[in-house]
């Protein structure tokens, strides 16, 4: 069909989210006809985007994401300025005790008053990325989270803040309750795993998988509870949180294809790459097949045989390997 | 252009002034581009994220070519990750802007010379003016249209006008501004992706 003979404002609707189901299919079929339609389509649409920027450019627009932009750049300020202050602080631990033990006391109190927060942050052009906190909880980060922990979990409780999409498996320990906290309420976790999801806008979504938590306001004060398979969602001014029942695959399925080897030896490790891609790992040095180093070795499905390979290489640096062909592969 | 030029890479240091302006320049013009993708809020995101990382790395990045492009083309990659992470979460559907999946390559910043100058400055100037020279009537349904993003039905209730006419006006301007931008920003087909 020529662009002339088709409906302009057919596109036009489409492109405004106004089309029905019938007109998206013909709209469909018209733009696999040829390229130039597809050209004509796009190029509308262009158009039709680019006309939006004045109405963005004015103050008005403006003044909410620039607002949240630099309370975001505050944040991340103050937390590195929290962390550089006590790492001096620990610094001038150590000078004082070459000088006399009473200033170490007193400087050690003032330092263990919180522990060092390790800020965690994922880049939006990276794969999900994996750590494991210093109590054993796990923790996958998805495009853009971040994950603030302390260096050491000796306080009463186990502290973590969460921005962005966080999967998480709650190592368990009875004593020590886990609290996650998000703009819009704490998570209060004893054994469990769940997705936690807050984004720019500041709504919060927690999904349970499995064990249970309860959800904590700013006083501390229990606002609501889950059980597996449900998800609250909150926004941080708001003042109810709605609890409904989800599909959990669907809010947990990002960080699948995710091949976790948990103190593992390199046999082990090299066996499971061998299996997903169908290569022949061939390790050269007799000692290195006898040692019996155990490693935590975690990699994506998803990810290029070359990139698990180099990570394999480093993790065991002096290693001579190398890879054959596998025959029918 | 002065502006232009001046901002057209990264200050050396963290510069919260500098970083402000810069955020004002490109957050409209970003948004705008990754609506070609995805809902409003999700660019937004992505766009705050792509703001955050650049503040925290001033210094660290390297730029080949010009920020512009780098964050174009960061825009557009990170869109493109999302697609296929709402994909697999099953919430591409609703949150998707595209008629076909092929019709991302488009818009690719480096591959379509039309889509820079498009979302430019420069541009923009030139839409704006092509605008205010449009018919009256025609630019009231026009910019209630796109500005406002208010559907035909209520606009020709507004106006009172027939669906039929608001439609037709609509798509008269959107005519004759691509009539009149088309020296500039349609080029030979032979030479579009």
């Amino acid at each position: 069909m020529p662009v002339k003979e088709f409906d302009e404002i057919l596109l036009l609707k489409k492109i405004q989210g106004l089309a029905d189901e019938s007109e998206e299919k013909l709209i469909e079929r018209w733009l696999s006809e040829s390229e130039e339609n597809m050209r004509t389509y796009t190029m509308m649409k262009s158009l039709w985007y680019a006309l939006r920027v004045k109405g963005y450019s004015e103050d008005e627009a403006l003044r909410e994401p620039i607002a949240d932009i630099n309370a975001r750049i505050d944040r991340l300020e103050a937390g590195r300025r929290r962390i550089s202050k006590m790492r001096w602080l620990k610094i001038a631990a150590v000078f004082a005790l070459l000088f006399g033990i009473g200033v170490v006391v007193m400087e050690v109190a003032r330092f263990s008053k919180g522990p060092e927060m390790v800020l965690v942050e994922n880049g939006i052009n990276q794969g999900i990325k994996y750590i494991e906190l210093p109590d054993g909880t796990k923790a996958w980060l998805n495009l853009g989270a971040k994950l603030s922990y302390p260096e050491r979990f000796d306080a009463q409780e186990r502290k973590v803040e969460i921005e962005g999409e966080v999967f998480l498996a709650v190592a368990k320990i009875k004593a020590k309750r886990f609290l996650a906290e998000t703009p819009a309420f704490t998570v209060e976790v004893t054994g469990t795993s769940f997705n936690v999801n807050t984004n720019a806008s500041g709504k919060v979504e927690v999904v349970l998988i499995e064990g249970a938590v309860n959800l904590l306001d700013d006083s501390g004060r229990k606002a609501g509870s889950l059980i597996p398979g449900q998800m609250a969602k909150a926004w941080p001014e708001g003042d109810r949180i709605e609890i409904s029942q989800v599909n959990i695959g669907i809010y947990t399925a990002w960080k699948e294809g995710l091949v976790m080897l948990e103190d593992a030896g390199l046999n082990e490790i090299v066996k499971k790459i061998e299996e997903v891609y169908g290569v022949e790992i061939v390790i050269d040095s007799l000692k290195a097949r006898k040692d019996d180093t155990r490693y935590n070795f975690v990699f994506k499905k998803s990810q290029r045989f070359d990139t698990v390979f180099e990570m394999l290489q480093f993790v065991a640096p002096s290693r001579e390997m190398h890879v054959k062909e596998k025959s029918g592969k | 252009m002065n502006l232009n030029t001046r901002l057209n890479r990264l200050p050396e240091k963290k510069d919260r002034e500098k970083f402000n302006i810069i955020f004002r320049e490109y957050y409209p013009r970003l948004l705008a581009y990754g609506e070609l993708f995805l809902d409003r809020d999700s660019v937004e995101d992505i766009i705050q994220d792509l703001m955050v990382y650049l503040w925290d790395n001033a210094g660290s990045i390297t730029i080949h070519t010009s920020l512009e492009s780098y964050l174009f083309r960061s825009v557009y990659r990170a869109c493109l990750n999302r697609i296929k992470s709402d994909k697999i979460r099953e919430t591409y559907k609703k949150n998707q802007a595209l008629a076909t999946t092929d019709e991302v390559r488009y818009y690719d910043p480096e591959e379509n010379d039309v889509i820079k100058r498009l979302f430019s400055l420069e541009l923009g100037r030139e839409i704006e003016d092509a605008i205010a020279a449009l018919p009256e009537k025609c630019r009231e349904v026009f910019i209630k249209s796109y500005i406002g993003n208010q559907k035909v039905k209520e606009i020709a209730a507004e106006l009172n006008i027939s669906e039929r006419t608001a439609e037709a006006h609509i798509y008269s301007a959107l005519k004759q501004l691509r009539n009149k931008l088309k020296d500039k920003f349609f080029i030979p087909p032979f030479l579009l992706p």
